[in-house]
């Protein structure tokens, strides 16, 4: 199958007439060429994974000149593929099931509607203008799906139709899409999923070496004393039990009577080996901590380094906490689990030789309860785990219900319903405490059950053991003596003791697999908007920035900026207007560099931005947007974030240009006032001003307003916006907002609807227009006649 | 307590047998005539999907705006309920899991195989437990990495081995 793959990936959509038999596998084609469709005619070429009648099945679209036709087949011409199984080839003859032409000339407006899980294409009749359902599609194949719409409406599909894989992936699963996307892939996407499932611990361990490699001489002083103190582990037993009793205790030992000497003999060995195990924890713990430091900087750096989309498909609180426990997690794995692991692995073979050398008959019995243990073991870790999964659900639903009505208390308070929160509280306390009750007995009462079964070796060999001391002792012969069954009893028990740990150990190391596969995803995800590799720097830094022709979507074919093109010349200001979520916002995101345009070029100083280092960006371009963020610190800190050596009278003098001097200095501590989370909280109005103070104490050759002053009562956002006109004067300056009165100086005006720039203008000119800027400004002018203010 | 009417504002309007007539054209999609106008095509929504399938139906144009809403589909007979009832089963589309034959965890990403009622199927569920969605105790809603949901009907339904394979993640 493999082998179609590579003949059917180059673009479907491409134009090149005769290679395109290759955009079908040669089994659909000659269905196809049947039903009078040549491949030679096929523009376009998608599959889609759901039948007419709504089940999975192959569902194969081709545009050619005049029509769209449908072919749904049964029988896979794919691998399925079961993850924890072995894979299986299925080749299954092919066997059409249902197929219709949509002839062109009646049919136009190929178009996606998404549905609650997947979708449908829709055409509609040219002549009585019915909508009529042409394929359906699971979420899977919906980035094909669109594609092929777009591809009907002969627009050209983004300039990487396909990503740089087939459509779909046939060598992977049944109907599991492959990444048909267009544009820039979502983080975290289906590639890197996969590239994740196929990590397997070796390369797992092989990635973290290189945080290992400095520490090399350490490492190997470990691993020797690790060896050594286990080894003297073995020794002792040997010590205070065969050789304390058959040597020193017995008449006819050769250190009869000497005691003083076997206790020294004893505490020695101990001494050492405790020597041995100090040295081998304390540059353990060095190195760990010191490869958990640099993981931990590592990975913070390469966050740091990834594109905002990142963050905003995951919780970035998350990433953090998840980065520390993960690094955690590793830490203690590296500390606490390997050098025991070695430990025990040297003790376990040492001590089982010895036990066989001893006494072999023995020891095979003593060693028939292993596998019954192992046996139970694993169904105890399996109860075991379910409790602790339900106690985890119990109690993640506690604390979040306890944290939301503490955050809310303001609400509960308001409408006043504390009494039926607490009657909530006492029914989740209860729930709980009764989970954990009822765990605990449980655990308890198998984990006291469950090393019984080990006893029962000790118990048997102690027997069997016993039987033989009487018998050697009374023939004389002195083969098994008192001595030789206490050190096996022990060395039984060392034997018996790393069975446990290995347990443990494995539960250990797949937490310590999956931290570390969670973080070398962070390492290894690409950033969407890359450094450029050969930096183009301005000949002159003009301050101009220019839209061309720039399309953007966050996600695949989900236009959010379409087709905008503008010029904002040295020292002009323009204002962006539109309504909510008509993608104002995102224009600036594409200036900052923070997103990519899909198509077009955003232009900053006359270079295309994806070409200028994103520090230069940086550095000439301050913002100021609705999300206010302030960092732990006092207000002098925050203002000065980007300036960090600018004096103290520089930032007083930024204060109050945003208008923020006068609050400040109310606050007890002043400029000193720490603020950020757990300090003080300031107001909306306030924090924003803030920022405004920051971003004038940058004085970058550009500045952005975004909503910057929506969160002031109007008085001082007049205050700050003769401010804001002052400092603007030499500037480029893009203020976005939605309170027209807010963009009352700009020189220019664009009005963005759906994505698109549908006007602009200066206010006068719009006015006249009398468009939908026009229709903005009656509607704000006549919200503000309502209560009686009049421009 | 008697709540006070919102003035207008939060009105609904109710579109009931008389002020609204349902047809569908004959490629099975629904039109409406609201209020005597020109029928056109309308989406429907269901306000509640988990609890109120068949109540509460809210009735869409094109651009999404609200032409107003169906209180109970059965007020318009048992033909356009049914016709009423097919649109927005496609729209609430979620393939049923039958069983899961076989499921592997790996770095908190789990791969499934299921039998739904439509067919199999292999899926790659991301952040398994955040993925799998409890509806009241029995029901449950999974998502995959695309964005597919799938539906459990019955958790206490499944059999043992399918009920094993996911027991953790919930």
């Amino acid at each position: 199958m493999k082998k179609h793959d590579e003949k059917f990936s180059p673009e479907p959509h491409g134009d090149k007439r005769g290679e395109n038999k290759e955009m079908l596998p040669p089994q659909i084609a000659e269905i196809f060429e049947r039903k009078g469709i040549l491949p030679s005619s096929v523009k376009t070429a998608v599959r889609l994974d759901m039948g007419h009648a709504l089940e999975y099945c192959d569902t194969w679209l081709v545009l050619t000149e005049d029509e769209v036709a449908v072919l749904e087949v049964l029988g896979g011409i794919f691998e399925k593929e079961k993850p924890s199984l072995t894979k299986q080839r299925s080749e299954v003859g092919l066997a059409e099931r249902f197929s219709r032409v949509w002839s062109l000339e009646e049919w136009d407006s190929f178009r996606v509607e998404e549905l609650v899980s997947g979708g449908r294409i829709i055409a509609t009749g040219k002549e009585s203008g019915e909508d009529a359902v042409v394929a359906n599609f699971t979420n899977s194949a919906k980035n094909d799906a669109f594609a092929f719409c777009k591809a009907t409406a002969g627009e050209p599909v983004t300039d990487k139709p396909f990503g740089d894989k087939p459509p779909r992936e046939h060598s992977e699963g049944g109907h599991r899409g492959g990444p048909g996307g267009f544009g820039p892939g979502g983080p975290g996407g289906r590639d890197e999923l996969k590239k994740l499932r196929d990590l397997d611990t070796k390369a797992l361990f092989r990635k973290m070496m290189p945080f290992f490699n400095r520490y090399k001489k350490q490492t190997a002083t470990v691993l020797l004393m690790v060896v050594l103190s286990t080894l003297l582990s073995i020794l002792s037993p040997f010590i205070s039990g065969r050789f304390f009793y058959d040597e020193v205790l017995d008449i006819g030992g050769e250190f009869y009577g000497r005691i003083a000497f076997a206790i020294l003999l004893i505490a020695g060995t101990k001494l050492i080996s405790v020597v041995f195990t100090m040295v081998h924890s304390i540059v353990t713990a060095k190195i760990s901590a010191n490869v958990t430091y640099d993981l931990k900087k590592t990975i913070f750096t390469a966050i740091q380094k990834l594109s905002l989309s990142y963050f905003n498909m995951r919780q970035s609180g998350g990433i953090m906490t998840q980065i520390n426990q993960d690094a955690t997690s590793i830490y203690w794995f590296f500390v606490d689990g390997i050098p025991y692991f070695i430990i025990n692995i040297v003790q376990m073979v040492a001590v089982v030789i010895i036990l066989f050398t001893t006494n072999w008959q023995i020891s095979l019995v003593a060693m028939i309860p292993v596998p019954v243990f192992l046996i139970v073991r694993r169904a105890f870790m399996r109860i075991m785990r379910k409790l602790h999964a339900r106690d985890y659900s119990k109690r993640r639903s506690f604390n979040s219900f306890v944290s939301d009505i503490l955050t809310g208390t303001r609400v509960v308070k308001a409408f006043s319903q504390e009494e039926l929160e607490a009657e909530k509280f006492n029914y989740k306390n209860y729930s709980l405490s009764d989970t954990l009750r009822q765990n605990r007995q449980k655990m308890h009462w198998l984990s006291n059950i469950i090393p019984s079964v080990l006893e029962l070796g000790t118990w048997t060999a102690w027997g069997l053991g016993g039987i033989l001391v009487v018998k050697y002792s009374m023939d004389g012969s002195g083969a098994f003596t008192y001595g030789m069954l206490v050190t096996y009893i022990s060395m039984l028990s060392m034997a018996y003791s790393p069975l446990d740990f290995f347990n443990r150990f494995t539960n250990q190391l797949s937490e310590c697999l999956n931290a570390m596969s969670r973080l070398f995803e962070i390492l290894e995800k690409h950033s969407d908007v890359p450094e450029p590799e050969n930096p183009i720097l301005p000949e002159k830094e003009t301050g101009e920035v220019e839209f061309r022709n720039v399309c953007f979507e966050y996600v695949p074919n989900r236009r959010v900026i379409d087709n905008v093109s503008f010029k904002v010349s040295n020292g002009e200001t323009i204002g962006i207007v539109g309504h909510t979520g008509a993608g104002k916002s995102t224009l600036v995101n594409l200036v900052m560099r923070l997103y990519d345009a899909v198509d077009g070029e955003v232009l900053v100083d006359g270079v295309n931005v994806k070409s200028l280092p994103s520090k230069y960006i940086r550095d000439r371009i301050a913002i100021v947007s609705q999300e206010t963020y302030v960092f732990c610190g006092t207000i002098a800190d925050n203002i000065r974030y980007a300036v960090p050596d600018a004096s103290m009278e520089e930032v007083i003098a930024a204060a109050k240009a945003a208008g923020a001097h006068d609050f400040i200095i109310k606050y007890p501590d002043g400029y000193n006032t720490k603020i950020g989370t757990g300090y003080r909280s300031l107001s909306g109005g306030e924090l924003q001003r803030v920022s405004i103070a920051r971003a004038i104490l940058k004085n970058p050759t550009i500045l952005i307003l975004d909503e910057a002053t929506a969160a002031m009562d109007t008085a001082t956002e007049l205050r700050i916006q003769k401010a804001i006109t002052e400092i603007t004067r030499d500037k480029t300056t893009i203020i976005i907002a939605h309170r027209l009165s807010t963009l009352r100086d700009a020189d220019r005006l664009i009005v963005i609807e759906d994505g698109r720039m549908t006007e602009s203008g200066t206010h006068e000119e719009l006015v006249r227009k009398k468009g939908s800027y026009y229709k903005l400004y009656k509607m704000q002018l006549d919200a503000l006649k309502v209560i009686g203010v009049e421009e | 307590m008697e709540r006070k009417v919102f003035d207008g504002v939060g009105d609904i309007k109710f579109l009931t047998p008389e002020n609204c007539i349902f047809t569908k054209n004959e490629n099975g999609f629904i039109k409406a005539s609201v209020d005597g106008a020109e029928p056109i095509r309308v989406y429907l929504y269901r306000v509640f999907p988990h609890d109120m399938t068949d109540k509460y139906i809210s009735v869409t144009d094109s651009d999404k705006t609200e032409l107003g809403m169906i209180r109970d589909i059965a007020e318009f007979g048992e033909d356009i309920a049914r016709v009423i009832n097919d649109d927005l089963n496609r729209r609430y589309f979620i393939p049923k899991i039958l069983a899961i034959t076989a499921l592997e965890e790996k770095f908190g990403n789990s791969y499934w195989n299921i039998k739904t009622d439509i067919g199999e199927r292999t899926i790659t569920v991301r952040d398994t437990f955040k993925s799998i969605i409890r509806i009241g105790e029995d029901r449950a809603i999974v998502s995959d990495e695309d964005g597919n949901r799938y539906e459990i009907v019955s958790l206490e339904a499944l059999d043992r081995k399918s009920y094993r394979r996911i027991e953790l993640f919930l």
